[in-house]
């Protein structure tokens, strides 16, 4: 016999998932927009490359089958976060770290601790970091095909001084970036989506920019405070919030923890800034995010139980 | 409303999608579907309240009449009777086992069509009612608690009185998906429920009545409203208010109110009427009350939400103890029969694998058909969702874990036993993950058994212990007395 509820939220792991590709569509619009067909293989690459592994790993390990869209999720968000001159090699080395080593050997669906997609975009860029700097200008080299399977070091695009910047260029994304975190335009509409899809909470992202904007104006105040506005532009910081701070496994469960970490996210985006590596400015916050929300849950479960304790004591 | 008024909520629970709350339809819609069922045949459980079975007073055979008492208590039980809502003969009595896993006796009795009302069943012509004419009358008409509880009205009347209780609290608060019938009742009985709060107050010596409802449920606020306008000039001793709620799943169980009202948590073994000197009494209950004092008619009807998926669905006033199969043909295209019957809301209802020997009870507020459909269980992503909304304020994610790897101690210190089994976890969890059947079935266990070492998932029947808490009928003879001397003025059943 079947026991209540008999109904169930339509909001299950695959929809949620399916919003978020969603919502990720108008960055992805804009990488191709932006950068070409080059842009589009390399996210499609990606996306397939990390099914194709939990795939594989699954049947490995006997855990059934894919039943959800967080790879198809992971592989889109890695795209995004590479600069526009990665090979595939690169983009393979990344997706097969963040699957293998940091999704599947910790659980596998569900059990991941920190974002695999900044993990495996982290690796990359620690591991090789002179072949992930193919900056290109925006509007060249649309069908750079033979660029893809490059095993050479990419070539770079000088990109600008912050005072070179004009606000409009900045909004729409016509600087080169990483393929698709640069418009952000783009970005609030894939917001602006999730929020109305009920598919994303605020308080962790919301916590995040502004502890950035906030410390980014201190550090600012000194030289030109138009500083800060064109590093919330050009850095991706933006992105990130949307689509990795609010990646609900990784981040912490309650509210007021949600807000505490994204402040953590954003302090650690500040100092990591000064540094001037984008990259590592945009992954490492979520990933020690992930990491401190576990030890969050961990004393927020571990001082309710006191309280309890105390409370039967009581009684 | 007024600006200042404050809105009360706990926290967390859910919201349901529109979609899910046909009381937001069009008054339209309302008026035509509102129908009375006629049913060819009843089976009427002799346990249908929180307390002992009662004894059948009739014999296979025998003609009974609409109102007529079929099931007495025996002496010193707790326990009220049962009345037939049908006039026709008895063609059985025997033992069934009801989808809570409640086993008693039930009379049948088949529909003579011919709706011959018992000779006692005529308005009441007494112009004076004293307090404990109105306990007596609410006892003899078998009233319990019609929200769900089931507890005997009488009961909680004792009780109030016993500690001596403040204010009266009318819950008009139905918050289940598809389920609308206590604003149905409201919409079409509004004077019938505050008299009957004014009849019940009286009795339990309070003079104060609080209506709970959501802020959103303008209709029946206004609905309300008017009646007691009309009921104030005549009682001036009895004071009328609202206290408006935010509109939430599971708003309106005793526990909650007591959060969002007073910002108490009550205990498993505390009570309202204890700890925060109030007493609750469901709209539909209060309407039962006023209609076996002014018509001298038992509880032997209810409104329940008759609905489905598919968005058809229907208010109905059944008698007590229509099978389910009869109400599903009053709605097209819920009589397949692969579809799965639900013998309560979609919540926190039970399966009635027999439709056609399972009977509507005074408890039983609605019944949805839903398509048979498995959900998809995936592992858990530790999104937090069913922590956002529990009530109570537990994590079951967590301790649905601890449970399955055997952790009891564990899951006990974070809060197991504090499950009301409302079923929002289960509802909201993206993974489909079914919390609220471990965590639920492991604190009916709690509440049942003293040592828990023999927990077992699938060895309690849920829906039949959890949301209900001992009350004991414990009268004092000069707690009785103390509030005696309430005068309620009828004439002919109608208010003067």
């Amino acid at each position: 016999m079947r026991t209540a509820p008999f109904i169930h939220i339509d909001n299950n792991i695959a929809v949620m998932d399916l919003k978020t590709i969603a919502a990720l569509l108008p960055c992805v619009v804009y990488a191709v927009f932006s950068y070409g067909l080059r842009a589009l293989v390399l996210t499609v690459f990606t996306a397939a490359l990390w099914i194709l592994t939990e795939t594989a790993m699954k049947k490995v390990t006997g855990r059934g089958s894919l039943r959800d869209l967080s790879p198809a999720v992971n592989g889109i968000v890695l795209a995004m976060l590479l600069p526009p001159g990665t090979s595939l090699y690169m983009a393979a080395l990344a997706v097969l770290f963040g699957s293998i080593v940091v999704k599947g050997l910790f659980g596998g669906e569900g059990a991941g601790f920190v974002n695999p997609a900044a993990a495996g975009r982290l690796f990359v860029e620690v591991c090789f970091p002179e072949r992930m700097s193919g900056f290109y200008s925006v509007g060249v080299k649309m069908l750079a095909y033979k660029s893809l399977f490059d095993t050479k070091v990419p070539e770079e695009t000088a990109v600008a001084e912050y005072s070179d910047f004009r606000p409009v260029e900045l909004i729409a994304g016509h600087y080169p970036a990483f393929i698709g975190t640069g418009c952000l335009i783009m970005v609030i509409t894939g917001l602006v989506y999730l929020i109305i899809k009920r598919s994303i909470r605020l308080e962790t992202p919301v916590a995040f920019i502004a502890i950035i904007i906030i410390g980014r104006l201190i550090v600012d105040v000194r030289t030109d405070v138009y500083n800060t506005f064109v590093f919330i532009m050009t850095s991706g910081v933006v992105f990130a919030a949307v689509f990795i701070m609010s990646d609900i496994t990784t981040t912490s469960r309650r509210g007021l923890n949600g807000v505490l970490m994204g402040m953590i996210g954003g302090l650690i985006a500040v100092a990591l800034s000064l540094r001037g590596n984008p990259a590592v400015t945009l992954c490492v916050p979520p990933l020690a995010v992930g990491l401190i929300s576990g030890f969050m849950d961990f004393t927020d479960s571990a001082g309710r139980k006191m309280r309890q304790k105390g409370g039967q004591a009581d009684a | 409303m007024p600006f200042t008024e404050r809105i009360h909520s706990f926290n967390n629970g859910i919201v349901t999608d529109d979609a899910l709350d046909f009381s937001k339809r069009s008054s339209f819609k309302k008026e035509i579907m509102l129908e009375r069922i006629y049913p060819t045949r009843v089976i009427l459980p002799m346990k249908q309240h929180y307390g002992d079975e009662v004894i059948p007073t009739v014999s296979i055979g025998e003609h009974v009449l609409i109102g007529q008492c079929v099931g007495m208590p025996a002496p010193g039980t707790f326990a009220v009777p049962v009345h037939s809502g049908i006039s026709g003969d008895v063609t059985d009595i025997k033992d069934i086992t009801l989808p809570n896993g409640v086993n008693c006796k039930a009379v049948f009795i088949k529909s003579d069509r011919k709706r011959t009302f018992h000779p006692s069943v005529s308005p009441r012509n007494d112009v004076n009612i004293s307090a404990s004419s109105v306990m007596g009358i609410i006892k003899d008409a078998g009233i319990v608690g019609m929200g769900g509880e089931g507890i005997p009205t009488i009961a909680k009347i004792n009780r109030a009185r016993m500690f001596h209780v403040e204010e009266l609290l009318v819950n008009c608060l139905q918050s289940e998906p598809y389920a609308d019938s206590d604003f149905v009742r409201i919409n079409n009985s509004a004077d019938y429920i505050v008299m009957g709060a004014v009849a019940v107050a009286g009795a339990a010596g309070v003079s104060r009545i609080n209506f709970l409802i959501s802020e959103d449920r303008k209709e029946e606020i206004l609905a309300l409203q008017a009646a007691m306008e009309r009921t104030a000039g005549r009682y001036s001793g009895y004071s009328f208010n609202f206290k408006f709620f935010r509109n939430r799943f599971p708003q309106g169980y005793y526990r909650l109110v007591a959060k969002a009202l007073y910002g108490v948590e009550i205990s498993e073994t505390e009570t309202l009427e204890e700890t925060c000197s109030a007493v609750l009494f469901n709209c539909s209950t209060l309407y039962a009350c006023w209609e076996a004092i002014s018509d001298n008619m038992p509880l032997v009807a209810r409104v329940l939400t008759v609905t489905g998926e598919n968005g058809i669905r229907n208010n109905v006033i059944a008698p007590i103890g229509t099978p389910l199969s009869e109400l599903m043909n009053t709605v097209n295209g819920m009589t397949d029969t692969q579809n799965l019957v639900i013998w309560g809301n979609c919540l926190t209802g039970l399966e009635a694998e027999d439709p056609d020997n399972t009977p509507v009870v005074k408890t039983t507020s609605g019944i949805t058909i839903l398509p048979r459909r498995d959900i998809a269980t995936m592992p858990c992503i530790h999104c937090g969702d069913c922590s956002n909304a529990c009530p109570m304020d537990i994590e079951p994610g967590l301790i649905h874990h601890l449970l399955k790897k055997g952790s009891v101690e564990e899951a006990d210190l974070e809060g197991a036993g504090k499950c009301i089994s409302c079923g929002a976890c289960s509802y909201i969890c993206p993974s489909g993950i079914d919390l609220t059947k471990t965590i639920a079935s492991y604190a009916a266990s709690r509440r049942t058994y003293t040592t828990r070492t023999h927990f077992s998932v699938d060895k309690i029947k849920l829906g039949a212990v959890s949301l209900l808490e001992a009350y004991e009928e414990e009268e004092k003879s000069d707690s009785a007395k103390k509030s005696d001397d309430i005068v309620l003025p009828f004439e002919g059943g109608k208010i003067v």
